[in-house]
């Protein structure tokens, strides 16, 4: 209360010094009963040496009222005029200009001067200070409040600091309980009726804006926001309330990047995907696995989108890092349930992860140890205020810890990874931006002298951002991604050996985004085109004995174009809808073999060889895939959405393991394997809940799968020439139940999500071979019914804070051996109908504690260290339970990854710090 | 990708506290399948059916013959040929009466003689008799192994065969290695014995997408340094089967399953059906494999120098107690006599603690095999 007192006070001596206002101090004493406007006039002339200006007709009909008291000349006009379009304005001059049909007002800039001589002093201040609502806009003649109608509020929201467009703000009328988010670049558009409103601009970890808006015609408002002081500050400031009333899709989540940061970690890395876990929907087979499945998909049927390509290999060290460094990591959105058309290409989730531009203005850069890895960022401008830069990197000292090892096999090995990130942003001109990304990861293990294996993550991108107007701008992209493994042993010349396995798309995309009222178009093209060398064995050196071989490389381009309309048809009902047409052409050269329809597809049944040439098509895959969702509002506090999504894929991860393992192989739809194809249906139901402060939601899916591949017991699937005969057709099914509480406001924030759900597989082959289960449904390998996440974070101070995560999960399923019996001195193990067991149910609290250094503004590096335990309770929570068919004895075991609880410390300091 | 698998876990237990506990799943199904392991073959010698009883997987692995049944083999002239349980669960063949014949079709039928609801009759398809052909070479070369004593060598066996006829595609072989190993002591009684072990690993080729018929370089067996196989004599003979398609299949899947089970990249196991249906009750599980081949085979021996063998017996001499004055009373039974004799007329005893160290039957047999001087 302190700063709008003072902000008042402020007004007033501004006025009284600089302005003598009429209204003040003009007094009617006079008695004017039964007078004419034209007499009033006159006599106020003379009395208090003012002067009318009007014209007659305008005044012909207003007599004066009654005199009971002397009254204040602006009160007594006030009445006169109501009712009719009369306004009238007092100048310093003590003219009075009446006016029919439009108000005179004057934008009173000097309010900002105002704000410069609060000093932020403390933090009380602060807030107050985000809830003044200090800012007046007009746009349009306010003359015409009087004509009842709807405007369209539009602009586009940048961070003040460093220049870069600030997506998925909040814009949000209380008043009106109406609201959107500003998209990918910024951009935000709001239908509201004419008048005044106070329209508020939040994002996490930036200061909220409040904005007085007298809005009469259509028209823009551009925002800056500034983002909160110190890192830790940013969890402070209100989250996205009132966001999930106003998305039309159902399943989108974001998370910020301050939201993360202060997650407990394992080992001490901030990690992206161990966040997506908490998501409600999302699942992973068990710690050290790479991927998750988001509502019963498999893992390689999400698209891990970085500067706009895909990322194929998500994970460091067998999936128990995150593949990307989170210092780059701006905002994740995940969508697992609506889908925008111009995602497309998998068809259970999209991870677009957000990356930082560099700071324009000032240089900036974050340093720190973890247990695991140390790392570095620095960003700063190239030109100031134009072009700017960001470079980070990330790497292990593994090895050494390995060196110290006593046991000599594994002083001997070696293993580390690192990665690096850089991004340039230039902004040409105000209508065009262009920017250059790059990622490069690498992994490398080696075990004893023996096989090193090591794996390759590139991605290059070119992003060109058009606006043509402020309602209409375009994003091309142009983006190579590639990734390749190498396993090669060279101890036994005679066996050397080099096996490895690549995959490369290159992709183009063109967006475009028109607004037009209450629209909100979005189309574009997208195209892909791959490359994949699906494996080949190599001799290592000339002495090797190892005769190579080569599967030939696979080429396939894949093209959509796609159309999508938001539409807002009041306040309480919104619309989107949108239609994606991919398509897909596998082209040589090629050899398919053909086989007896009479018989399984086995080498034994092979009729005939069909032969393509280079660069004939020889397979075309193409559909349609309709998205469509609708929000309702049903009151202020409340909304219903119902949302349907098609989505295709043409690629697949062959993998017969449990969970993705690092020599598995990607494959492309060809002559025999079909694109997989997901139907979602969902609906969902969301509540702010105690004056916003809580956010509740509900949501149900229901999924088709179709053409998900499995494979026969036992396959051999990495080298693999002809896949057709090792895969089983199977169709699956998944279905649903997300319950989340969330309050992310206040010191105290928590969230609690549930999630029932199932998913099934059935084979639908004919052949013996090609029939598990007896063909009925059978759940599938990462089906684990319940699932619940609580976390919570205590904001002690700005200083300290806490945060504590617990989850709960059902064991995954699990094939039992049942048996045992001999086949020619081998020892076979019989096993119960698939996945019938499940392994034991999963548990783990992990803490978490951040201290910031002191709050001096301006020191050269601000440190901060983080504490986090994994796994408190020291659960030996089963990752796996496996059997080993050892001479006689069938012996089973259970594997726990974390068996115990690990501590680790983090420190990272902030340097040029602003 | 088991060097990985190891190395992962090495990572892990080091890191994560990673641990590794022994598990026993309790399990519904209770129910004992039938195992079929039969295979008739054009040889003049007696060919069996034996019938066993899976083992739940808390039993001992003990075989648990099924017994009582009526089995016969069946050709695809409608000529019946019953064979008749010599022991508990083996059923044999005539060989007066019943051999193989190449190019015939074969069926198997069991009847198990259950009363009641528990009768059930258990089929296999027909299954033809390929001919097959001769092994053409057996060989092997020495390998070098990096150790810390320096070089050692491995030992690979090798194999070449083919099929003129081009008509045996698919081939499994199983072998037996057999080899001579001493006792170091001159005086023992049974100082020197022949140690015979069967194959475990399950050999398998297909030339179906070759033009011809020809096997080369097949490496059949690995023996890795530190064996104590070559120390002195070694021999290996090698049986070749002609196979058919679904057989090679069979195998093959065996073959994978037994070899891949590991950690934390585990393949989905999956159970191996069986050629053998029950006719009464489809969802029956039968387990095994009922195979018709003809037979062929070759030996080998092997008498070379290596480098890195391991004398399993090296240790015996300092394992011993030697007594030259008085005589050895009051022993027990834990004491083996190595050497009893006199010196300038003073009796003395070595005696060792280790039984293996005295009698090498223990491991093996001194009945010197009927094939060791072949090569001679």
């Amino acid at each position: 209360m302190k700063m709008k007192f003072k902000i008042l006070l402020l007004f007033l001596l501004l006025f009284c010094s600089r302005y003598l206002s009429a209204q003040e101090v003009i007094t009617v004493a006079f008695d004017y009963s039964g007078l004419s406007f034209k007499e009033f006039a006159l006599k106020v002339e003379i009395t208090d040496s003012v002067k009318f200006f009007y014209k007659d007709e305008w005044v012909e009909n207003i007599r004066l009222g009654e005199f009971k008291d002397p009254v204040l000349l602006s009160e007594l006009l006030d009445s006169l005029f109501k009712g009719n379009t009369l306004f009238y304005f007092i100048d310093d001059r003590r003219n009075i200009y009446i006016t029919s049909g439009f108000a005179v007002k004057v934008h009173r800039e000097e309010i900002k001067e105002a704000e410069k001589y609060i000093a932020p002093t403390d933090y009380e201040v602060q807030e107050t200070d985000q809830q003044a609502g200090n800012l007046f806009f007009n746009i349009g003649n306010p003359a015409d409040r009087n004509i009842p109608g709807y405007v369209t509020l539009s602009g586009y929201i940048t961070d003040k600091d460093t220049k870069e467009s600030v997506s998925g703000a909040t814009v949000y009328i209380e008043k009106l309980s109406a609201g959107t988010l500003s998209n990918r670049y910024g951009y935000y558009s709001l239908t509201i009726p004419k008048g005044s409103h106070m329209v508020r601009f939040s994002f996490i970890g930036m200061k909220e804006k409040m904005v007085n808006v007298n809005i009469y015609r259509s028209g823009e408002m551009n925002i800056e926001m500034s983002s909160t002081l110190v890192p830790l500050r940013e969890t402070v400031i209100t989250a996205n309330r009132s966001v999930i009333l106003q998305r039309t899709e159902v399943g989108v989540e974001k998370i910020d990047v301050s939201t993360f940061m202060i997650m407990p970690t394992s080992m001490g890395e901030p990690d992206i995907i161990k966040n997506v876990l908490l998501i409600t929907g999302v699942q992973s087979i068990g710690e050290g696995s790479v991927g998750f499945n988001v509502r019963g998909g498999f893992s390689d049927q999400n698209l891990i989108l970085l500067y706009d390509a895909p990322l194929y290999n998500s994970s460091h060290f067998f999936g128990f890092f995150s593949a990307v460094n989170s210092d780059i990591i701006k905002d994740v959105t995940l969508y697992k349930g609506g889908m925008p058309t111009r995602y497309g290409g998998r068809i259970s989730s999209i991870l677009d992860i957000g990356t930082k531009e560099g700071n324009k203005r000032e240089f900036y850069g974050n340093t720190g140890i973890s247990p695991i890895t140390t790392h570095l960022v620095l960003e700063g401008p190239i030109k100031k205020d134009t072009a700017s830069f960001i470079l980070a990197g990330r790497t292990t000292y593994s090895n050494w810890v390995l060196k110290l090892i006593e046991d000599e096999a594994i002083s001997r090995s070696r293993s580390n990874y690192y990665d690096l990130n850089g991004k340039i942003t230039y902004d040409i001109n105000k209508n065009n931006k262009i920017d250059l990304s790059g990622y490069l990861s690498h992994d490398a293990f080696r075990f004893n002298f023996d096989t090193l294996y090591s794996f390759n993550n590139k991605i290059l991108s070119l992003r060109w951002q058009h606006f043509f107007n402020n309602r209409f701008f375009a994003v091309v992209t142009a983006n190579n991604s590639d990734y390749n493994y190498n396993v090669s042993s060279n101890s036994n010349p005679a066996e050397g050996f080099i096996m490895s396995h690549k995959i490369n798309s290159t992709g183009f995309k063109a967006d475009f985004n028109m607004y037009e009222g209450r629209h909100d178009f979005n189309y574009g093209l997208d195209l892909t085109r791959y490359s994949v060398n699906p494996g080949s064995y190599l001799p290592a050196s000339d002495s090797s004995f190892i005769v190579p071989k080569n599967i030939p490389m696979e080429r396939a381009l894949e093209g959509s174009v796609y159309l999508e309309d938001k539409f807002a048809f009041n306040e309480y009902i919104s619309v989107n809808a949108g239609i994606r047409l991919s398509s897909y052409f596998a082209f040589g050269e090629k050899s398919v073999l053909k086989y007896d329809p009479r018989s399984m597809k086995n080498k034994f049944s092979v009729t005939d060889t069909l032969t393509f040439r280079k660069g004939e098509i020889y397979k075309t895959y193409m559909g349609p895939e309709f998205r469509a969702s609708v929000n309702i509002r049903t009151t202020d506090k409340s909304s219903v959405k119902f949302n349907y999504n098609r989505t295709r894929q043409y690629i697949h991860l062959l993998s017969n393991t449990v969970s993705i393992s690092p020599t598995d192989t990607w494959k492309l739809c060809d002559y025999y394997l079909k694109p997989i194809v997901g139907d979602q249906y969902a609906a969902g139901f969301y509540r702010m809940l105690y004056g916003n402060r809580i956010e509740a939601s509900a949501e149900v899916y229901y999924k088709v799968i179709r053409n998900p591949i499995d494979f026969k017991g036992g396959s051999q699937l990495i080298m693999s020439e002809n896949i057709e005969t090792d895969v089983v057709d199977v169709k699956g099914k998944a279905y649903g139940l997300e319950l989340s509480l969330k309050k992310s406001v206040g010191k105290v924030r928590w969230s609690a999500g549930y999630t029932y759900s199932r998913t099934f597989l059935k084979s639908i082959g004919t052949f013996r071979d090609e029939i598990i289960n007896d063909g009925k449904w059978f759940p599938a390998n990462f089906d684990r019914p319940n699932n619940l996440v609580l976390s919570l974070n205590y904001l002690a101070s700005r200083r300290f804070s806490f945060s504590a995560d617990y989850t709960l999960t059902s064991g995954r399923p699990i094939t039992y051996p049942i048996a045992t019996y001999y086949m020619n001195d081998v020892l076979l193990i019989q096993y119960s109908v698939r996945n019938k067991y499940r392994i034991p149910s999963y548990s783990r609290l992990d803490l978490s504690f951040r201290i910031s250094g002191n709050l001096k503004a301006n020191k050269l590096a601000n440190p901060h260290w983080t504490f986090s335990v994994y796994n408190v309770l020291s659960r030996q929570n089963v990752y796996s339970v496996y059997f080993t068919n050892n001479k006689n004895t069938v012996r089973g075991y259970k594997l726990s990854v974390f068996g115990r609880a690990i501590p680790s410390l983090t420190l990272s300091f902030d340097f040029f710090n602003k | 990708m088991k060097a990985l698998r190891l190395f992962i876990l090495l990572i892990l237990i080091f890191l994560a506290g990673n641990c590794i506990t022994p598990f026993l799943p309790e399990t519904e199904e209770e129910k004992d399948m039938l195992v079929v392991k039969g295979m008739i073959t054009d040889q003049y010698v007696i060919d069996s059916v034996k019938l066993t009883r899976s083992v739940p997987l808390d039993k001992k692995n003990l075989e648990r013959p099924y017994t009582g049944c009526t089995v016969t083999v069946e050709d695809d002239l409608g000529n019946v040929f019953t064979l008749t349980e010599s022991e508990p669960g083996l059923y044999i063949t005539d060989p007066e009466e019943f051999h193989g014949v190449v190019g015939r079709k074969y069926k198997l039928t069991i009847r198990n003689n259950r009363p009641g609801q528990d009768n059930h009759i258990y089929e296999s398809p027909y299954i033809e008799m390929i001919q097959v052909p001769q092994i053409d070479s057996i060989y092997y070369e020495k390998t070098d192994v990096d150790s810390h004593f320096g070089i050692v060598n491995g030992c690979q066996i090798y194999l070449d065969t083919h099929d003129p006829l081009n008509e045996c595609r698919n081939f499994r072989w199983d072998f037996t290695e057999t080899w001579e190993f001493h006792l170091p002591y001159d005086s023992v009684e049974h100082r020197i014995c022949w140690i015979s072990e069967n194959s475990e690993n399950i050999s398998l080729k297909s030339t179906s997408l070759l033009s011809e018929s020809k096997v080369t370089r097949f490496p059949l067996y690995y023996i890795p340094p530190y064996s104590d196989r070559f120390e002195v004599k070694y021999s290996i003979i090698v049986t070749q089967y002609s196979i058919d398609e679904q057989e090679y299949e069979y195998w093959l899947k065996v073959k994978n399953i037994a070899e891949e089970v590991g950690t934390l990249y585990d393949v989905i196991p999956s159970s191996i059906a069986a050629n053998m249906y029950c006719t009464d009750d489809s969802t029956e599980i039968v387990l095994g494999y009922f195979s018709v081949s003809s037979v062929t085979s070759k030996r080998i021996f092997i008498k070379d120098s290596f480098v890195g063998l391991t004398d399993r017996y090296k240790d015996c001499p300092y394992m011993t107690v030697y007594y030259s004055l008085d005589g050895v009373t009051g022993l027990g039974s834990l004491y083996w006599i190595i050497e009893h004799g006199y010196i300038m007329m003073t009796e003395y005893w070595v005696l060792t603690r280790f039984h293996g160290c005295a009698d090498c039957r223990l491991r093996g047999t001194d009945v010197e095999p009927p094939f060791w001087r072949d090569d001679e």
